[in-house]
């Protein structure tokens, strides 16, 4: 087992962030890259999730659950995009 | 909420397995990202303490006196493994020979990026080493060869897959998993497995 | 590369959404000598859309937690099932295939995903499945069912005894590939570039169009032959939805 998709991490994205991670867009800090978190590489069989640019592999998002506490690091990456608001 | 019937891995209290682990016969290749790929002929680690800086190329390394250790490793996603068998340079030896000073702390860097910290008694007071053989044969690229760094009292990602550098420091600098919410010392009997452990 | 403009999710509050509720095991349906669907009783289930999944969570007495995700292998107006195929030497799956009973429950929190999902549209779709990775394609085939899009199936598997959805797939006449084994009615070896170009010039066959959708999943190894297979072909990345699950 390699990585797998984004969209396996959506859920607990999802909770850590309170806010709908599906339609959520990243830009990659190192190499620019906009591209849906879906598409992210992310490795799980890992002490947490470790989610990777598709396109230059460099760490975008570390999220590790403790307990009833979510720890995220979002170092790698430039912006973030979520659907919501007022509609 | 228990889900009836479900037990999970077994997770025991023999005396030789920390709390919250479970052994496993297998060893599970546990990566954060892409196995790095390092030829022996390119693969260079180089310790540094700010002052002094040395670079050990795969024959230099070789030309320090190696160990062999059977010994159980334990991961923080909850597996264990009974005596492995690892052959390697002693972190002793290796600091001797860059000849970097005294310091309290080492921030450990791989191939790949990867990175964690450790006191500098862990790696020269107990069993750490440069690890370049597991179970009588070179190291897999999967298990962090051609060279690891193995710290086997401590929770495994201090042992460092693709080592590439050690830098030696007055202060503790967080590696990747640490600074992600992961224990900063790692003790296993103490399942010091987070930050707020 | 665009970002996917995919299905708006917003018809239940997504901390509502993601709370872990009770799911209770209705049926069964053994699908493989290695697989079985679980057909489950969710209190306030919401309709999902094809392609969307579940997490999991069991839970032993000591506390002990074991999350996984699982595709829903249902179509969208269906009551929710999952696909779960026995991984050798894992945690979740075995309980799943091979001792939770009907009555029994676990945890579940979702439906979950946002990209490896089926608009309704009118775009011919090509489903190309690896294993297990025909679970979520199942939900897509049926979703689309009622719809005019032509749909062309490719399987692949180990072996007869391993094929799920065996009598479905056979009947929506979709290519199945068997990679370890020889038996008449399937085609031998793994997926390749002829039988690609086949799925796609039958997709595109029936319509005017080379706007073909083309959802992949399986293994991880599986889902990159398959997409470098597709971009040989001239399917545009964007025109892709992939989803390994290692």
């Amino acid at each position: 087992m390699t990585h797998v998709d984004g969209n396996a991490v959506i859920g607990p994205l999802s909770v850590a962030l309170g806010a709908d991670m599906a339609d959520a867009a990243a830009v990659c800090e190192n190499c620019g890259l906009r591209h849906a978190i879906a598409e992210c590489h992310v490795y799980l069989r890992c002490p947490g999730i470790v989610m990777r640019c598709p396109q230059c592999g460099s760490v975008e998002i570390v999220l590790v659950e403790i307990a009833h506490r979510f720890e995220i690091t979002m170092s790698g990456i430039a912006a973030l995009s979520v659907i919501g608001g007022q509609t | 909420m228990a889900t009836r019937g479900f037990q999970g891995r077994a997770r025991t209290s023999d005396g030789r397995v920390p709390p919250g682990q479970h052994v496993t016969d297998d060893f599970p290749v546990l990566t954060a990202g892409p196995t790095e790929f390092v030829e022996t002929s390119e693969w260079e680690l180089t310790v540094t303490d700010g002052i002094v800086t040395s670079t050990f190329d795969w024959d230099r390394l070789h030309e320090l006196p190696m160990e062999s250790i059977t010994t159980d490793i334990h991961c923080v996603t909850h597996w264990s493994k009974f005596e492995t068998r690892w052959r390697g340079v002693p972190i002793e030896a290796l600091f001797d020979a860059a000849d970097v000073g005294d310091f309290d702390y080492a921030l450990v860097s791989s191939y790949g990026g990867y990175t964690t910290n450790l006191p500098v008694t862990d790696l020269i007071d107990r069993d750490a080493m440069v690890a370049v053989e597991f179970d009588g044969a070179p190291l897999e690229a999967e298990h962090g060869g051609p060279a690891r760094l193995l710290v086997p009292h401590l929770y495994l990602w201090k042992s460092a897959k693709w080592l590439s550098g050690i830098r030696l420091g007055d202060d503790e600098d967080q590696g990747f998993w640490e600074a992600a919410g992961y224990h900063n010392y790692g003790d296993p009997w103490s399942e010091q497995r987070y930050a707020s452990d | 590369m665009p970002v996917t403009d995919a299905t708006r999710i917003d018809r239940v509050p997504v901390r509502q959404r993601l709370a872990w509720r009770e799911a209770l095991v209705v049926a069964s349906v053994a699908e493989s000598a290695s697989a079985r669907t679980l057909v489950l009783g969710i209190d306030g289930w919401d309709e999902h859309c094809a392609g969307q999944h579940l997490d999991v969570r069991l839970t032993a007495p000591d506390g002990y937690r074991a999350t996984r995700s699982y595709s829903l292998s249902s179509g969208p107006g269906e009551v929710p099932q999952i696909t779960v195929e026995r991984v050798v030497d894992g945690e979740v799956s075995p309980f799943l295939v091979d001792e939770i009973e009907v009555g029994e429950s676990f945890e579940v929190r979702g439906p979950i995903g946002g990209y490896f999902v089926w608009e309704p549209s009118d775009a011919p779709l090509v489903l190309i499945g690896g294993g297990s990775g025909l679970a979520p394609l199942r939900s897509i085939w049926r979703a689309a069912a009622d719809h005019p899009p032509p749909v062309v199936i490719g399987a692949s598997a180990r072996s007869v005894d391993r094929l799920i959805y065996g009598d479905e797939l056979q009947s929506l006449g979709a290519t199945v590939q068997l990679t370890r084994e020889a038996a008449s009615g399937y085609r031998a070896g793994r997926i390749d570039r002829a039988v690609l170009d086949d799925l796609l010039a039958c997709a595109e066959s029936e319509v005017d169009t080379t706007d073909a959708v083309v959802f992949v999943c399986g293994p991880t190894n599986f889902v990159e032959h398959v997409a470098t297979l597709l971009r040989a072909a001239g399917v545009r990345p964007d025109a892709m939805r992939l989803e390994r699950f290692g």
